[in-house]
């Protein structure tokens, strides 16, 4: 099991409660491995889906083929410490705006998993620490 | 350690129907600290709150019409014993990952949100 998790909030969805990103160990075996494509292979399908939302076709949406074939036929990164398996995570699986931007206060933190509290009272009202 | 591709399955007898193969799958434990029991094609899960989830997947699927269905092992509570996983409209459909919620329910309508220790999902595109 990863020893980390990432924490994170939304600044356009200020209601939400701070997010808990939890790592597959599948996945990350795979990161190990050096089995992952470059991590532009997800950015590039991203932004095709998200021209069909901006065009109005969402609804009938299919990717790219080529897109969508560099899942497995793009050349393979190489094996990754967990750490950089996790900041890979990061800008694969959380959204752009949160990662890529600066804002008056951090809106993530890559914390160890027993950092994480396990007594979920009041989870709807969890904010990341300053 | 092989791969098998193939565009089609379907059965050998004449006429058979196509077999469709699940494009991911997930249990976990949305109690205490959130983790993941076991996964195919599952990259994270991402806990979102008292009973709501987004799982991400390793590879995307072609398409954002994906076919999310799921259980629950439900509460302890009388008035509400059963419990179901839904589709999250809150998150907006996308080839690389999907939202859910499960929710309490009595057998007749849907009660609130709730942290269940056995989720399982399975995603068809």
């Amino acid at each position: 099991m990863s020893n980390y998790r990432v924490i994170f909030e939304d600044p356009e969805q200020p209601e939400q409660p701070a997010m808990v990103l939890v790592p597959s160990d599948n996945w990350l075996e795979e990161a190990k491995a050096g089995l992952l494509p470059p991590i532009s292979v997800y950015w590039a399908l991203q932004d095709d889906e998200q021209q069909a939302i901006a065009e109005g076709r969402h609804d009938t949406f299919e990717h790219d083929p080529a897109k969508h074939e560099a899942q497995w036929t793009a050349p393979r990164i190489g094996p990754l410490t967990e750490e950089e398996a996790i900041e890979y995570l990061v800008m694969k699986d959380i959204p752009r705006h949160i990662w890529s931007q600066e804002y008056n206060r951090p809106m993530f933190k890559i914390v160890k998993t027993e950092d994480v509290p396990s007594d979920r009272s009041f989870r709807n009202a969890w904010r990341i620490a300053a | 350690m092989s791969t098998l591709k193939v565009n089609t399955l379907e059965e050998a007898t004449s006429g058979g129907a196509t077999f469709f193969t699940a494009k991911a799958w997930l249990n976990f434990n949305g109690t205490g600290t959130v983790a993941i029991l076991a996964d195919g094609n599952v990259s994270s899960l991402t806990d979102r709150g008292t009973g709501v989830y987004t799982a991400s997947l390793t590879t995307n699927t072609s398409t954002s019409n994906q076919t999310v269905s799921g259980s629950a092992i439900g509460a302890a509570n009388v008035s509400y014993n059963a419990s179901g996983v839904g589709r999250d409209s809150n998150v907006t459909k996308a080839t690389s990952n999907f939202g859910m919620y499960v929710a309490k329910n009595n057998g007749s309508s849907a009660g609130p949100e709730f942290d269940s220790a056995d989720v399982s999902v399975v995603v068809m595109a």
